[in-house]
Protein backbone atom coordinates (compact mmCIF):
# COMPACT_ATOMS: atom_id res chain seq x y z
CA UNK A 1 0.00 0.00 0.00
CA UNK A 2 1.25 3.50 -1.02
CA UNK A 3 0.11 6.39 0.98
CA UNK A 4 -0.86 9.54 -0.03
CA UNK A 5 -2.17 12.66 0.88
CA UNK A 6 -4.33 13.72 -1.99
CA UNK A 7 -3.76 17.42 -0.86
CA UNK A 8 -0.04 17.33 -1.80
CA UNK A 9 1.18 16.37 -5.33
CA UNK A 10 1.86 13.17 -5.58
CA UNK A 11 5.18 11.58 -6.77
CA UNK A 12 3.94 8.03 -8.91
CA UNK A 13 5.21 4.97 -7.07
CA UNK A 14 7.78 3.55 -8.95
CA UNK A 15 9.00 7.15 -10.83
CA UNK A 16 11.38 9.35 -9.57
CA UNK A 17 9.89 12.16 -11.81
CA UNK A 18 6.16 11.83 -12.42
CA UNK A 19 3.58 13.92 -10.41
CA UNK A 20 0.04 13.95 -9.81
CA UNK A 21 -1.43 17.23 -9.43
CA UNK A 22 -5.43 16.70 -10.05
CA UNK A 23 -8.17 16.93 -7.35
CA UNK A 24 -11.09 14.35 -6.76
CA UNK A 25 -14.25 15.43 -6.57
CA UNK A 26 -15.88 12.82 -4.72
CA UNK A 27 -19.24 14.99 -4.17
CA UNK A 28 -19.55 14.00 -8.40
CA UNK A 29 -17.47 10.85 -8.54
CA UNK A 30 -15.18 12.81 -10.81
CA UNK A 31 -11.64 13.30 -10.83
CA UNK A 32 -9.42 15.65 -12.83
CA UNK A 33 -5.57 13.89 -13.03
CA UNK A 34 -3.07 16.42 -14.71
CA UNK A 35 0.45 15.17 -14.21
CA UNK A 36 4.08 16.73 -14.29
CA UNK A 37 6.85 15.23 -15.91
CA UNK A 38 10.39 16.68 -14.52
CA UNK A 39 13.03 16.23 -16.87
CA UNK A 40 16.05 17.56 -14.95
CA UNK A 41 15.38 20.91 -15.47
CA UNK A 42 12.44 20.43 -17.79
CA UNK A 43 9.04 20.23 -16.91
CA UNK A 44 6.12 19.38 -18.71
CA UNK A 45 2.45 19.91 -17.54
CA UNK A 46 0.06 17.40 -19.33
CA UNK A 47 -3.32 17.65 -19.55
CA UNK A 48 -3.65 21.04 -17.31
CA UNK A 49 -7.29 20.80 -16.53
CA UNK A 50 -10.04 22.81 -15.32
CA UNK A 51 -9.92 26.94 -15.43
CA UNK A 52 -12.77 27.02 -12.13
CA UNK A 53 -10.83 28.81 -9.52
CA UNK A 54 -11.64 25.79 -7.34
CA UNK A 55 -10.04 23.23 -9.57
CA UNK A 56 -7.39 25.44 -10.79
CA UNK A 57 -6.29 26.60 -7.77
CA UNK A 58 -5.60 23.26 -6.63
CA UNK A 59 -3.36 22.20 -9.65
CA UNK A 60 -1.32 25.34 -9.34
CA UNK A 61 -0.78 25.04 -5.94
CA UNK A 62 0.29 21.38 -6.13
CA UNK A 63 2.79 22.17 -9.46
CA UNK A 64 4.00 25.35 -7.49
CA UNK A 65 4.87 22.78 -4.40
CA UNK A 66 6.85 20.25 -6.82
CA UNK A 67 8.66 23.34 -8.97
CA UNK A 68 9.51 25.29 -5.36
CA UNK A 69 7.66 27.84 -7.16
CA UNK A 70 9.74 28.06 -10.49
CA UNK A 71 7.37 27.74 -12.92
CA UNK A 72 9.38 28.88 -15.70
CA UNK A 73 10.93 24.97 -15.94
CA UNK A 74 7.21 24.14 -17.52
CA UNK A 75 9.04 24.37 -20.90
CA UNK A 76 6.10 22.26 -22.42
CA UNK A 77 2.58 21.57 -21.69
CA UNK A 78 0.72 18.56 -24.14
CA UNK A 79 -3.17 18.05 -24.25
CA UNK A 80 -4.32 14.52 -25.19
CA UNK A 81 -7.62 16.28 -26.74
CA UNK A 82 -9.71 19.51 -26.79
CA UNK A 83 -12.28 18.95 -23.67
CA UNK A 84 -12.36 21.48 -21.47
CA UNK A 85 -11.51 19.33 -18.28
CA UNK A 86 -7.73 19.62 -19.73
CA UNK A 87 -7.44 22.76 -21.95
CA UNK A 88 -9.16 25.14 -20.11
CA UNK A 89 -6.79 25.98 -18.02
CA UNK A 90 -3.95 26.60 -20.26
CA UNK A 91 -4.27 29.96 -20.74
CA UNK A 92 -3.78 30.73 -17.02
CA UNK A 93 -0.50 28.91 -16.93
CA UNK A 94 0.92 29.99 -20.18
CA UNK A 95 1.14 33.22 -18.62
CA UNK A 96 3.28 31.94 -15.99
CA UNK A 97 5.48 29.46 -17.16
CA UNK A 98 8.34 29.99 -19.74
CA UNK A 99 7.77 32.41 -21.85
CA UNK A 100 8.92 29.91 -24.91
CA UNK A 101 6.81 27.34 -24.30
CA UNK A 102 5.63 25.05 -26.30
CA UNK A 103 2.32 22.98 -26.44
CA UNK A 104 1.62 20.02 -28.04
CA UNK A 105 -1.74 18.27 -29.43
CA UNK A 106 -2.64 16.55 -32.15
CA UNK A 107 -3.47 18.46 -35.28
CA UNK A 108 -7.12 17.89 -35.50
CA UNK A 109 -7.38 19.11 -31.82
CA UNK A 110 -4.72 21.62 -31.98
CA UNK A 111 -7.00 24.01 -34.36
CA UNK A 112 -9.10 24.48 -31.30
CA UNK A 113 -6.58 25.41 -28.73
CA UNK A 114 -6.68 29.20 -29.80
CA UNK A 115 -10.67 29.09 -28.82
CA UNK A 116 -9.95 28.52 -25.45
CA UNK A 117 -7.30 31.58 -25.84
CA UNK A 118 -4.00 30.59 -25.99
CA UNK A 119 -0.88 32.23 -27.66
CA UNK A 120 1.55 29.89 -27.28
CA UNK A 121 3.06 28.73 -30.18
CA UNK A 122 1.15 25.15 -30.51
CA UNK A 123 2.86 22.20 -32.23
CA UNK A 124 0.62 19.90 -34.13
CA UNK A 125 1.24 16.33 -33.90
CA UNK A 126 0.87 12.86 -35.78
CA UNK A 127 0.79 9.38 -35.00
CA UNK A 128 3.80 8.25 -33.86
CA UNK A 129 5.73 11.11 -33.40
CA UNK A 130 8.34 11.41 -30.93
CA UNK A 131 9.35 14.43 -28.85
CA UNK A 132 12.36 14.02 -26.94
CA UNK A 133 13.59 15.91 -23.73
CA UNK A 134 17.30 17.63 -23.27
CA UNK A 135 17.96 14.46 -21.78
CA UNK A 136 17.52 12.41 -24.28
CA UNK A 137 13.88 10.99 -22.49
CA UNK A 138 11.85 10.05 -24.91
CA UNK A 139 7.93 10.06 -25.21
CA UNK A 140 5.89 8.38 -28.19
CA UNK A 141 2.66 9.87 -29.40
CA UNK A 142 -0.15 7.45 -30.50
CA UNK A 143 -3.01 9.03 -32.12
CA UNK A 144 -7.00 7.67 -30.55
CA UNK A 145 -9.53 8.55 -33.34
CA UNK A 146 -12.63 8.98 -32.32
CA UNK A 147 -11.89 7.39 -28.59
CA UNK A 148 -13.24 9.84 -27.86
CA UNK A 149 -12.38 12.53 -30.42
CA UNK A 150 -11.15 12.37 -33.74
CA UNK A 151 -8.35 14.36 -32.37
CA UNK A 152 -7.41 12.46 -29.47
CA UNK A 153 -4.36 10.79 -28.49
CA UNK A 154 -2.36 9.12 -25.76
CA UNK A 155 1.31 9.25 -24.69
CA UNK A 156 3.94 6.55 -24.14
CA UNK A 157 6.99 7.37 -22.13
CA UNK A 158 9.95 5.15 -22.58
CA UNK A 159 11.84 5.80 -19.08
CA UNK A 160 8.86 4.62 -16.98
CA UNK A 161 7.41 2.48 -19.33
CA UNK A 162 3.85 4.77 -18.82
CA UNK A 163 1.10 5.25 -20.68
CA UNK A 164 -0.59 8.64 -20.35
CA UNK A 165 -3.92 7.43 -21.64
CA UNK A 166 -6.32 10.12 -21.55
CA UNK A 167 -9.73 9.65 -21.17
CA UNK A 168 -9.32 5.78 -21.57
CA UNK A 169 -8.86 3.82 -18.73
CA UNK A 170 -11.07 7.06 -16.74
CA UNK A 171 -13.68 6.23 -14.28
CA UNK A 172 -16.35 7.60 -12.60
CA UNK A 173 -16.41 6.83 -8.30
CA UNK A 174 -17.29 9.05 -5.35
CA UNK A 175 -14.84 5.70 -3.61
CA UNK A 176 -12.04 6.79 -5.58
CA UNK A 177 -8.55 6.48 -4.47
CA UNK A 178 -5.29 8.14 -5.99
CA UNK A 179 -4.12 4.11 -7.19
CA UNK A 180 -6.73 1.84 -8.96
CA UNK A 181 -8.92 -0.35 -6.00
CA UNK A 182 -11.05 -3.41 -6.28
CA UNK A 183 -13.83 -1.82 -7.56
CA UNK A 184 -12.22 0.47 -10.11
CA UNK A 185 -12.95 -1.92 -13.25
CA UNK A 186 -16.53 -1.38 -12.60
CA UNK A 187 -15.82 2.48 -12.26
CA UNK A 188 -14.04 2.44 -14.97
CA UNK A 189 -16.83 0.68 -16.97
CA UNK A 190 -19.71 3.18 -15.77
CA UNK A 191 -17.24 6.09 -17.37
CA UNK A 192 -16.14 4.08 -20.39
CA UNK A 193 -19.31 2.40 -21.61
CA UNK A 194 -21.59 5.80 -21.98
CA UNK A 195 -18.33 7.87 -23.78
CA UNK A 196 -16.91 5.70 -26.46
CA UNK A 197 -19.23 6.16 -29.42
CA UNK A 198 -17.31 3.05 -31.65
CA UNK A 199 -16.43 -0.65 -30.56
CA UNK A 200 -14.00 -0.25 -33.72
CA UNK A 201 -12.41 3.08 -32.88
CA UNK A 202 -11.65 1.46 -29.39
CA UNK A 203 -10.45 -1.53 -30.67
CA UNK A 204 -7.64 -0.09 -33.07
CA UNK A 205 -7.07 2.24 -30.20
CA UNK A 206 -6.43 -0.86 -27.91
CA UNK A 207 -4.30 -2.60 -30.67
CA UNK A 208 -1.85 0.59 -31.15
CA UNK A 209 -1.35 0.99 -27.31
CA UNK A 210 -1.03 -3.07 -26.67
CA UNK A 211 2.08 -2.78 -29.03
CA UNK A 212 4.06 -0.89 -25.56
CA UNK A 213 4.99 -2.25 -22.68
CA UNK A 214 3.18 -0.63 -20.27
CA UNK A 215 3.84 -0.71 -16.54
CA UNK A 216 1.52 1.91 -15.31
CA UNK A 217 -1.55 3.71 -17.02
CA UNK A 218 -2.08 7.54 -15.86
CA UNK A 219 -5.59 8.44 -17.02
CA UNK A 220 -7.03 11.69 -17.15
CA UNK A 221 -9.70 11.08 -14.61
CA UNK A 222 -9.84 7.99 -12.13
CA UNK A 223 -6.78 5.96 -11.19
CA UNK A 224 -3.80 5.06 -11.79
CA UNK A 225 -3.49 1.43 -12.91
CA UNK A 226 0.22 0.17 -11.96
CA UNK A 227 -1.25 -3.82 -10.99
CA UNK A 228 -3.43 -6.14 -13.46
CA UNK A 229 -2.75 -4.07 -16.76
CA UNK A 230 -3.59 -6.96 -19.14
CA UNK A 231 -6.73 -7.30 -16.81
CA UNK A 232 -8.15 -3.75 -17.94
CA UNK A 233 -6.64 -4.10 -21.32
CA UNK A 234 -9.10 -7.33 -21.51
CA UNK A 235 -11.96 -6.11 -20.24
CA UNK A 236 -11.51 -2.76 -22.29
CA UNK A 237 -12.02 -5.02 -25.41
CA UNK A 238 -15.13 -6.17 -24.06
CA UNK A 239 -16.92 -3.15 -23.43
CA UNK A 240 -20.54 -2.53 -24.78
CA UNK A 241 -19.65 0.73 -26.42
CA UNK A 242 -22.17 3.31 -27.77
CA UNK A 243 -24.95 2.00 -25.66
CA UNK A 244 -26.90 5.68 -25.85
CA UNK A 245 -27.89 5.05 -29.64
CA UNK B 1 -32.50 -14.86 -16.53
CA UNK B 2 -35.50 -12.41 -16.06
CA UNK B 3 -34.27 -9.40 -17.69
CA UNK B 4 -34.85 -6.94 -15.73
CA UNK B 5 -32.76 -8.89 -12.90
CA UNK B 6 -30.00 -9.17 -15.04
CA UNK B 7 -30.09 -5.12 -15.52
CA UNK B 8 -30.24 -4.93 -12.13
CA UNK B 9 -27.38 -6.98 -11.18
CA UNK B 10 -25.64 -4.89 -14.04
CA UNK B 11 -26.38 -2.05 -11.92
CA UNK B 12 -25.58 -2.89 -8.95
CA UNK B 13 -21.59 -4.16 -10.05
CA UNK B 14 -21.41 -0.58 -12.10
CA UNK B 15 -22.26 0.52 -8.49
CA UNK B 16 -20.04 -1.17 -6.74
CA UNK B 17 -17.48 0.76 -9.00
CA UNK B 18 -19.13 4.31 -8.31
CA UNK B 19 -20.44 3.71 -5.07
CA UNK B 20 -18.06 1.40 -3.00
CA UNK B 21 -19.41 -1.38 -1.10
CA UNK B 22 -20.34 0.29 1.78
CA UNK B 23 -22.60 2.69 0.33
CA UNK B 24 -24.14 -0.28 -2.33
CA UNK B 25 -24.95 -1.84 0.13
CA UNK B 26 -26.86 0.19 2.52
CA UNK B 27 -28.73 1.08 -0.36
CA UNK B 28 -29.92 -2.03 -1.44
CA UNK B 29 -30.52 -2.57 2.20
CA UNK B 30 -32.75 0.20 2.45
CA UNK B 31 -34.67 -0.45 -0.78
CA UNK B 32 -35.57 -4.13 0.63
CA UNK B 33 -33.29 -5.48 -1.85
CA UNK B 34 -30.74 -8.87 -0.78
CA UNK B 35 -28.41 -10.59 -2.50
CA UNK B 36 -27.31 -14.37 -1.37
CA UNK B 37 -23.88 -15.79 -1.46
CA UNK B 38 -24.75 -17.02 -5.38
CA UNK B 39 -25.67 -13.69 -6.89
CA UNK B 40 -29.68 -14.41 -6.81
CA UNK B 41 -31.46 -11.47 -6.08
CA UNK B 42 -34.29 -11.42 -3.29
CA UNK B 43 -36.51 -9.09 -2.73
CA UNK B 44 -38.25 -8.35 1.02
CA UNK B 45 -41.02 -5.90 -0.48
CA UNK B 46 -42.82 -6.08 -3.93
CA UNK B 47 -39.94 -6.03 -6.63
CA UNK B 48 -41.57 -3.13 -8.65
CA UNK B 49 -41.87 -1.52 -5.52
CA UNK B 50 -37.79 -2.24 -4.40
CA UNK B 51 -36.66 -1.59 -7.87
CA UNK B 52 -38.48 1.81 -7.53
CA UNK B 53 -37.18 2.78 -4.14
CA UNK B 54 -33.39 1.14 -5.58
CA UNK B 55 -33.38 2.87 -8.46
CA UNK B 56 -34.46 6.28 -6.92
CA UNK B 57 -31.39 6.21 -4.42
CA UNK B 58 -29.28 4.92 -6.76
CA UNK B 59 -29.72 8.24 -9.17
CA UNK B 60 -30.35 10.94 -6.14
CA UNK B 61 -26.37 10.97 -5.16
CA UNK B 62 -24.59 11.89 -8.39
CA UNK B 63 -25.64 12.54 -11.76
CA UNK B 64 -22.80 10.27 -13.12
CA UNK B 65 -24.47 7.28 -11.43
CA UNK B 66 -28.01 8.21 -12.91
CA UNK B 67 -26.90 8.99 -16.48
CA UNK B 68 -25.11 5.46 -16.16
CA UNK B 69 -28.36 4.24 -14.80
CA UNK B 70 -30.13 5.49 -17.80
CA UNK B 71 -28.11 3.72 -20.15
CA UNK B 72 -28.42 0.49 -18.61
CA UNK B 73 -31.53 1.01 -18.83
CA UNK B 74 -31.49 1.61 -22.78
CA UNK B 75 -28.79 -1.22 -23.17
CA UNK B 76 -31.77 -4.06 -21.75
CA UNK B 77 -34.19 -2.45 -23.29
CA UNK B 78 -36.06 -1.49 -19.69
CA UNK B 79 -38.62 1.32 -19.55
CA UNK B 80 -37.57 3.21 -16.40
CA UNK B 81 -40.29 4.43 -14.76
FE1 LIG C 1 -12.55 14.12 -22.99
FE1 LIG D 1 -11.50 14.02 -19.80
Amino acid sequence: MTTYNEHEPHLIRGTEDIYWVGFADRKVGFSNNPYLIVDGDEAMLIDPGSRAPEHYRIVHNKVAKVLKGDFEKIKYMMVQHQDPDLCAALPLFEVIVDPDVKIYAQSRSALFLRYYGVNSEVIPIEDGDEFIFKSGRKLTFITTPYVHFAGSHVTYDHKTKSLFSSDIFGAFSINWSLYANEYYLEAFKAFTEPYIGSKKALLKALEKISKFEIKRILPQHGSIIDKDIDKYLEAAKNLDVAQWL
Amino acid sequence: MDKKIEFLKEVIERGMGIYGPEIMENMLKESGIEMDIEGNIIFKTSEPEAMKKFFDKYSSITPVAKMNLQMLAKKHKILLS
